[in-house]
């Protein structure tokens, strides 16, 4: 699917979201996208990669090397109370601007 | 907290970059490891499932790029590594970026020393309160024929009295005197003051106090203040000097206080009075019982507040029209007063040295930017492929412009500090090789904001040229610039360099022959015909007799004969004389009202001359040439009748016609310390001596013998046969075995008073040079440059001409040509501006015409032999091209 037609901000969205549950490694999180969303959102490494560094950089996650369940060595990244706060926040917007979309396509 | 969770991570992000960077390479070969895993899960090959791994992921680098993109940064982070990659590529072209730093540095450097000088002796305020308000009161004598002249006593009583829009007025007067006591006995350097000086100045004390209107009252032991530098030196800063009594002409007389460090008087030269006196001492007499005609004060005011110096003006002379209503010679004399305000007046002899300087030096700058300018277009023109290619791989322009912008300033920068380095340098050189009579530079330092408008100027100019590939590559379409320089680029690049040349060589002419017309000026001055010998060895010194020891004419005439006895039987000298002021002095002038016999002729519209004093073997020492008469004898003293000797001037202008020789003339005589105006016979006719300044025939003179008109100081000045220096023991040692107390002072060949006259303008006329040397040689450079540049961008078309039969010769004549016609276009715009400079520094001219054709002829050919020798060898390199390798390349 398009990647390229994805926002930023929608996904950072998802990130969040998808940490919420649990820490994940980089891997782990365009799997788990890309499963939930039944393969519309096929996230590359040129995308997720600075997406998740500048998510660390403003302290919203925080990454350190651990182990994957299959024994590998990765950066595992968590969700911090700040990005929690974020979390609800871009939820928020997000039900914002949808509905506005759809009020625009409905009229 | 989000914000400090972002600065821990900024703070890593600068000092952990490259940790930081082999991380995330760990975590992206993580994430590949993993994918390929799942590859090979499906059955491809291990190889093959990395490949697929990688180049889903887009390209590994891209990758890392897009990471650091985003990574926190500061601005300062893009910053670096922009003066990294700018000092990497100016390293790669070592030799223009050398030439960049020599050039600012050369021309920086001038300015910079310039500026400090200028800002010293011409904006500097001097160390008073508000100097804007203080103005000096002067004389004009019209009938006598003086212009400016000092007060007499009375007068400044007078206007002290009268005048209301000046709050405070004070006198002063210059005086030498000698302190004998503890240590050796030294002649000092005294300004005679009104005791409210330093008020009307605004200065308080350092030490102790200035004085007060007790202090004032005549007396003849008044109190002194001392400077700050005498107060080191002989009293080793020592507070109980303060208060105590110091023993001045054999009077002892109270310390009240010491002046602060910085402070100096900074009057005009001709005024003797010196800018830093040792001690000042509240006058000794009452200003208002001295006599109306004896004019020697100085006199300075301070505007009271509120007023202008207009109002004071008028105040002035309605107090000048008082005055003339009680004392008719006023009127009959054309005797009227004037207001002159402090700050102008101070810095008038100076200013149109200091404004050539300041205008030749500026000159300077503009050659030295304009050289840089030029240096750095040609480099754009060899980074067009480099600019080119870079744009094309898809460099923004921005980053570009920040790296540009970057080498441009780190050159500049680097000009500006070698700059800031020469001209500290060249200061401290002028300062140290000042001429004797510019002792006021010696004040000179480098001033901070001159430091920082000159650097700023040099930064601003280094970043905008820097830009020059820049506004190329915009007009280039990518295409273009990756082939060959096409020649309708080319040309346009080599007109704005052939302007910039064509502005170097004009800036060159134009130094050149205000720095030949200088030189020429200095040449015409050593042969001006002073009226008497100064290439002689000659030493002289000065005696000041204290009247305590030396009260009536007979002990000085007696002193004086057996010193000068004593003197010429030393080895070495020839002849010995003594004048009351030496050639060229640094002493004030003595003028004397004179008027011969005849109706209508009296003291009222008597004429001024100056006046010498002289003793009678100074003919021979001195080599005056008489004209007419007789010189002084021995028997000319005290007892016999008054005689004086004066110049051809004044002998053609009293007694036109007729022989001077034989007339009575009415002139004041100090005899026992009283003047008396007498009738004296002229016995002699000199010719006129120009001993004020070498350029100017200034007043008529008058020549007194010692013995019947006593001063003090003299001057003594002994013909030498060797070393003038070399007796300077010698002489001390007869001085002090006729009086130990009697300090030898001012020793000194006379060769540094002849130096001294001229030195304000060899001074003018060396920088001026050094300047033009300097234009010369960028303009040199300049073109070199432009020519070799011209040169190997048409290596082709040289080629071609070769090949198709074109000697050598005709391809270099071709080259040597093109340089000539930038140098007489050059030159043409050059003598233009050398005619508007010539004009400006008419007053520093002498015995050459602004329009001198010889300055102009000669620096035409010097410019086109330049011109020449700086084509010569790119237009050789041109007649070497092989044509096969021409045609092959490109």
């Amino acid at each position: 699917m398009a990647q390229t037609t994805l926002l930023q901000g929608t996904l950072d969205l998802l990130i969040l979201r998808t940490l919420a549950l649990g820490p994940l490694h980089g891997v782990g999180i365009a799997d788990r996208i890309a499963q939930v969303t039944r393969g519309t959102f096929d996230i590359k490494a040129g995308s997720l990669f600075p997406a998740l560094h500048r998510l660390e950089g403003e302290g919203w996650i925080a990454g350190a090397w651990g182990e994957t369940r299959s024994g590998r060595r990765a950066r595992l990244y968590k969700l911090t109370t700040a990005g929690r706060r974020q979390l609800a926040e871009e939820k928020k917007t997000w039900a914002r601007v949808s509905l506005a979309i759809q009020q625009v396509l409905e009229m | 907290m989000p914000s400090l969770a972002r600065w821990k991570a900024r703070c890593r992000a600068l000092l952990y970059r490259d940790a930081l960077d082999r991380d995330f390479d760990r975590e992206l070969s993580s994430w590949v490891d993993e994918l390929a895993a799942r590859e090979e899960a499906r059955g491809t090959a291990p190889q093959e499932a990395r490949r697929r791994a990688i180049q889903a992921t887009g390209g590994l680098d891209r990758v890392r790029d897009r990471v650091r993109d985003v990574r926190p940064r500061w601005f300062l982070d893009g910053v670096l590594s922009d003066v990294a990659y700018a000092a990497r590529s100016l390293r790669r072209a070592p030799g223009l970026v050398l030439a960049i730093v020599v050039t600012l540095a050369l021309g920086i450097g001038a300015n910079t020393a310039v500026y400090s000088i200028v800002h010293t002796l011409l904006l500097q305020p001097p160390p008073y309160r508000a100097p804007e308000r203080l103005v000096f009161l002067l004389a004009k004598m019209g009938a006598a024929g003086s212009s400016r002249a000092m007060l007499a006593g009375p007068e400044v009583v007078d206007f002290q009295r009268g005048l209301t829009k000046l709050e405070s007025l004070a006198a002063i007067r210059p005086a030498s005197v000698a302190l004998t006591g503890d240590g050796d006995p030294e002649q000092l350097r005294v300004a005679q003051v009104s005791w409210n000086l330093f008020d009307v100045l605004g200065v308080s004390a350092a030490r102790g106090r200035t004085f007060a209107a007790e202090d004032g009252a005549p007396s003849p032991a008044p109190p002194v203040l001392i400077s700050w530098p005498f107060f080191q030196r002989r009293f080793g800063a020592d507070p109980s000097a303060i208060g105590r009594r110091i023993v001045l002409n054999d009077t002892p007389v109270t310390v009240l206080g010491v002046l602060p460090p910085e402070f100096r008087l900074r009057f005009r030269a001709e005024t003797g009075i010196p800018d830093e006196p040792q001690v000042f001492q509240s006058f000794p007499e009452d200003l208002s019982r001295t006599h109306r005609l004896l004019r020697y004060y100085h006199v300075v005011g301070r505007l009271a507040p509120g007023a202008t110096i207009d109002d004071a003006a008028r105040d002035v002379e309605s107090i000048s029209a008082e005055l003339a209503r009680i004392h008719p010679f006023y009127t009959v004399g054309n005797h009227t007063f004037y207001l002159v305000p402090l700050l102008a007046d101070t810095t008038q002899a100076v200013r149109p040295m200091l404004l050539a300087l300041l205008g030749g030096v500026v000159l300077v700058l503009i050659a030295s930017c304009v050289n840089v300018a030029g240096l750095l277009l040609a480099r754009a023109v060899a980074r067009r492929r480099e600019v080119a290619t870079l744009v094309a791989l898809g460099a923004d322009r921005r980053r570009l412009s920040c790296q540009f912008v970057a080498e441009g300033l780190i050159v500049a920068a680097a000009g500006a500090i070698a700059g800031l380095v020469t001209g500290f340098a060249a200061l401290r050189a002028i300062v140290a090789l000042r001429p004797p009579g510019l002792d006021r530079l010696a004040q000179a330092t480098i001033d901070t904001p001159i430091l920082l408008v000159v650097v700023a100027i040099a930064c601003v100019w280094g970043a905008l040229f820097a830009l020059a590939p820049l506004t190329e590559s915009r007009r280039l379409s990518v295409a273009t610039g990756l082939q060959s320089l096409s020649p309708a680029n080319g040309r346009l690049r080599y007109r704005s360099r052939s302007i910039l040349v064509i502005a170097q060589v004009a800036l060159g002419t134009a130094l050149i022959v205000t720095a030949s017309l200088l030189v020429r000026t200095m040449d015409a001055l050593h042969r001006v015909d002073t009226g008497f010998e100064t290439d002689a060895r000659a030493l002289t010194f000065r005696l000041s007799l204290p009247p305590s020891r030396y009260s009536t004419s007979v002990e000085v005439n007696a002193f004086s004969r057996e010193l000068e006895v004593r003197l010429a039987a030393l080895p070495g000298v020839e002849r010995v004389g003594a004048i009351s002021h030496l050639p060229f002095d640094t002493l004030g002038n003595w003028s004397s009202k004179y008027f011969p016999e005849g109706p209508g002729q009296d003291l009222s519209v008597a004429r001024l001359a100056d006046t010498r004093a002289v003793t009678p073997s100074t003919l021979q020492t001195l080599g005056i040439q008489l004209v007419e008469g007789r010189w002084f004898t021995e028997d000319d003293d005290r007892d016999s009748r008054h005689v004086v000797v004066v110049d051809e001037r004044l002998a053609a202008r009293t007694w036109p016609g007729r022989s001077a020789v034989g007339q009575r003339i009415h002139v004041p005589f100090l005899i026992d310390r009283q003047v008396h105006t007498t009738w004296a016979l002229v016995v002699g006719v000199v010719k006129h001596m120009r001993y004020r300044t070498p350029d100017a025939e200034v007043q008529e003179q008058l020549y007194f013998p010692f013995r019947q008109n006593l001063r003090n100081p003299m001057g003594y000045v002994l013909r030498t046969s060797m070393d003038p220096s070399a007796i300077g023991a010698d002489v001390r040692r007869v001085v002090a075995s006729l009086d130990p107390l009697l300090p030898t002072y001012e020793m000194a060949p006379l060769d540094l008073y002849v130096a001294r006259a001229l030195s304000a303008r060899r001074f003018t006329a060396v920088l001026i040079a050094s300047f033009a040397f300097l234009a010369l040689a960028l303009a040199g450079v300049g073109l070199a440059g432009l020519i070799a540049y011209s040169v190997a961008s048409r290596h082709r078309e040289f080629g071609i001409r070769l090949a198709l039969g074109a000697t050598p010769a005709r391809v270099r004549r071709k080259v040597l040509t093109e340089g000539l016609l930038l140098v007489i276009a050059g030159i043409g715009l050059g003598l233009l501006g050398a005619g508007i400079a010539a004009r400006g520094i008419r007053t520093l001219l002498f015995g050459v015409a602004p329009s001198d054709p010889t300055s102009y002829l000669g620096a035409v050919l010097i410019l086109a032999v330049t011109g020449v020798a700086a084509s010569w060898w790119p237009a050789r390199r041109a007649m070497r091209v092989n044509p096969v390798q021409a045609l092959r390349s490109e």
